[in-house]
């Protein structure tokens, strides 16, 4: 038999089973739709993600006191400390092209009659704003000679003394007492994802201002972090490796005893990237416990379907259909009841995503997702229907005849 | 028919269809196995978690400085105050007769020397004499601080071994240098591992209030503290004592409700929110695993819908020896649902055995009875309810046309 042939035969078989195969579709239908709607979500997650990181800007690299780059600063120990010879050596590194040292620390803020408690960066402003992903609403940003003037934070401005007391340029705040005029409000860069909420909820004052304010809190010329900036084309992984040994050397450290992280924005990207994949892929796991059901349902089917037609068998070897001939015949039945089922479901799974978009989730309708969704249970279907298939495959021609 | 004799007649019919049955009751079995895994696994997660949290202290009260918004807590350093809390707040609140001890907190970052060591960690001012009565925090070695102390330091059990590295650990009468000031070591805490808020101590170095407030002086607002904790006297109502907290603490604020610029956070409240989230993980993952179940379930239905019409001369033979159209319902429901209970039943154990699998790696499974009746009857009416329709069908069929039917 032509591989046509055996393709109309079996969807034709499947027409007149109607109901216990379009059970059997619905099984994979579930199934597939729900695993491809939590990966579909699961990706929009990492797509937006990936969005708010890329304003980190891609060839900055930060220097922190602490060999777990993802440890608290407020809340865990350092590992070490950072100082201001230290952002000195980096500058032996030719592919670094700006070293912007910050210092940062809680400290009091007052307005009008209000003071509270928050984050306060002293940073080196030109280096510092051509890093990350500063845009200005008002005002223009701290300059390399200024001292005792602020920038503040879009999310900051608004929110911090209360919806009646936003803040604008021309007001000043007390920074531990101090008159700081704010120069700048920055622009919401929106989300609330790591360094963004970080640039929002951001109180930025001149380095030196920053180190007089934290004096208690710093040893001697220390420093809280070391931001480069990288030559464009210069390759990170070298480049980190480079800072690494030179500052391990600076702190007459073996490099496997270091006492602070080297963090590009690329590293970061892929450790979160890598845990929301674990995420979307254990959910797509449980999810996917269904398919196995699923593919049970097939089998099942797929054997009743060879009882009853034990006696058609019979006829189709009797007029010289081979055993692969049957066995292609029921494997692509049970192929075709996981394609049918994988389509439709890719199609639910897709309409599901972007349902849930509609409730704030973020989606992105990956086709490759779609793609593997409708070969994956087109797989299933052809494993499931493998066994039935050989059982049909071998029957002996005279006693099939002969069954009714 | 006697309800018994359909039970029986359900069960041999089952036994007749070997291979169909048994792959219907194992697309159950792995479903409730995947259920009840995740539900177990989840239960003993929340368990452990809220173990830690009663390390709290359950007639404790903290009060902060950030917004009711953030959960009390502020994201961790990240995000500002709502406002400031003050020595006249811990004095203010000890006009509510149900609080019994009142401790003032300070906590800053500051450079800490060890050897030739220098690294940065925060350091916490604690009264006490007072502060101990308001924790669980218990002492692994040495002695907790007491109200004459001056330059000793309590720390915590990350700091003393691993801060500094392994190599370098810190005992009990070293002397650390906090600021430059030396510091001698009199007590270290025992291991409070994982942790959240106020109750992981492992990173702590706890001095005296006083010097803590010294040290830090250039930094804070004069006579400011950065949180308040309290304990109340056992059997107290702890809702109406937060009322009464905010009440004097609004006044002494001069702020109304809805603009609070502190938190009053009790453990129970923390405990409830830590809970509901976490139950609300779990319930959202077993209903991930459960969409297998609806899957079993319509290769239930397939499998009954094959079974009517295998046995439809069978049924006509009931029908005419007396058999009523309820009772060849009865049987065929009770078949699906008897594929159900017994998938249901070994896939409780199975998820069980899983459960206690991943306990090996450090998770204590909690075998709950309930749980366990439930993944049973919920897969037998699984089982009912998707074979009602083929049910249906069969005690629908005409007696005669049935026996005809071969």
């Amino acid at each position: 038999m032509r591989l046509m042939d055996i393709f109309k035969y079996s969807l034709e078989s499947l027409k007149h089973r109607q109901m216990r195969s379009w059970l059997t579709i619905l099984g994979i239908v579930i199934g597939i739709a729900s695993v491809v709607a939590l990966l579909t979500i699961g990706e929009g997650f990492n797509a937006e993600v990936n969005r708010q990181l890329s304003a980190l800007g891609s060839d900055t690299i930060s220097i922190t006191p602490s060999t777990d780059p993802f440890a608290n600063p407020f809340t865990s120990p350092s590992s070490g400390k950072l100082f201001e010879s230290d952002a000195e050596r980096l500058k032996r590194i030719p592919e670094i092209t700006d070293i912007s040292r910050v210092v940062y620390g809680r400290a009091s803020v007052g307005y009008k009659d209000k003071q509270i408690t928050t984050l306060v960066m002293g940073i080196d402003p030109d280096v510092f704003q051509k890093m990350s992903a500063i845009e200005i609403e008002n005002g223009r940003f701290l300059q390399a000679n200024d001292r005792k003037v602020v920038a503040v934070g879009g999310t900051f401005a608004e929110d911090a003394f209360g919806a009646k007391n936003r803040l604008n340029i021309g007001t000043y705040l007390l920074i531990n007492g101090e008159k700081y005029p704010i120069i700048a409000v920055l622009k919401k860069s929106g989300g609330g994802f790591g360094p963004n909420t970080f640039l929002d909820n951001g109180v930025f004052i001149s380095y030196n201002d920053g180190k007089e304010l934290f004096r208690d809190s710093l040893a001697d010329r220390e420093v809280n972090e070391i931001d480069v900036n990288v030559r464009d084309g210069a390759d990170m992984d070298s480049v980190v490796e480079r800072i690494t040994l030179e500052l391990a050397s600076a702190h007459k450290l073996r490099v496997e005893d270091k006492d602070f992280s080297v963090v590009d924005p690329k590293s970061i990207q892929s450790a979160v990237d890598s845990v929301l994949s674990l995420i979307t892929l254990f959910l797509g796991a449980i999810a996917g416990i269904s398919l196995l059901v699923g593919a049970l349902s097939i089998a099942n089917n797929m054997f009743t379907s060879v009882f009853e037609r034990t006696h058609e068998i019979g006829v189709l070897k009797a007029v010289g259909a081979t055993k692969g001939e049957i066995m292609r015949i029921f494997v692509f039945e049970a192929g075709a009841v996981g394609a049918i089922g994988g389509l439709a479901g890719v199609l639910l799974g897709y309409g599901l995503g972007l349902a849930a978009n509609l409730f704030g989730l973020p989606t992105s309708i990956n086709l490759a997702i779609g793609a593997f969704g409708v070969m994956f249970a087109f797989v299933i279907g052809l494993i499931s229907g493998y066994v039935p298939a050989r059982m049909a495959s071998s029957l002996n021609p005279v006693d099939a005849l002969r069954y009714e | 028919m006697k309800s018994i004799d359909i039970v029986m007649y359900s069960l041999k019919s089952l036994r007749h269809r070997q291979m169909r049955s048994w792959l219907t009751i194992l697309g159950i079995v792995i479903g409730i196995a995947a259920v009840i895994s995740l539900l177990t696994l989840g239960q003993s997660f929340n368990d452990q978690v809220n173990q830690q949290l009663s390390a709290l202290g359950s007639n404790t009260i903290f009060i902060t400085p950030s917004a009711e918004s953030s959960g009390g807590f502020g994201g961790g350093g990240f995000s500002p105050s709502a406002g400031k809390l003050y020595d006249r707040d811990a004095e203010r609140i000890k006009r509510v007769p149900e609080v019994s001890v009142v401790a003032r907190l300070l906590s800053i970052r500051a450079t800490v020397g060890f050897k030739d060591k220098n690294l940065t960690a925060s350091i916490t001012g604690i009264e006490p004499g007072v502060f101990e009565k308001t924790t669980a925090l218990k002492i692994a070695s040495g002695r907790f601080l007491l109200d004459n102390d001056r330059r000793v330091v309590v720390i915590g059990n990350k700091i003393a071994y691993d801060t500094f590295g392994s190599r370098n650990t810190v005992g009990v009468n070293s002397a650390i240098l906090i600021k430059g000031i030396k510091y001698r070591v009199i007590g270290i805490l025992e291991k409070s591992g994982g942790g959240f808020g106020f109750s992981n101590s492992d990173g702590s170095i706890i001095i005296p209030f006083s010097e803590a407030r010294d040290m830090f002086k250039s930094t804070l607002a004069p006579n400011e503290v950065q949180a308040i904790v309290l304990s109340v006297f056992e059997g107290s109502d702890m809702n109406e004592v937060v009322d009464k907290l905010k009440s004097e603490l609004d006044a002494s604020h001069k702020v109304k409700p809805e603009s609070r610029d502190y938190s009053v956070v009790d453990p129970a409240s923390i405990q409830n929110a830590v809970s509901s989230v976490l139950s609300m993980i779990t319930v959202f993952l077993g209903a991930i695993a459960g969409i297998s179940l609806l899957v079993g379930g319509l290769a239930i239905a397939s499998s009954m819908f094959t079974s009517v019409i295998e046995r439809t001369h069978e049924i006509g033979v009931l029908k005419a020896v007396g058999a009523t159209k309820n009772d060849i319902l009865r049987i065929f429901v009770f078949e699906a649902g008897a594929v159900g209970a017994i998938g249901g039943a070994i896939g409780v154990m199975i998820g069980m055995i899983v459960a206690y699998a991943a306990s090996a790696f450090g998770l204590p499974a909690v075998v709950d009875p309930a749980l366990m009746l439930f993944g049973i009857l919920f897969a037998f009416l699984i089982g009912i309810a998707s074979g009602y329709v083929p049910a249906r069908n069969a005690a629908k069929l005409s007696p005669v046309d049935a026996l005809r039917y071969d």
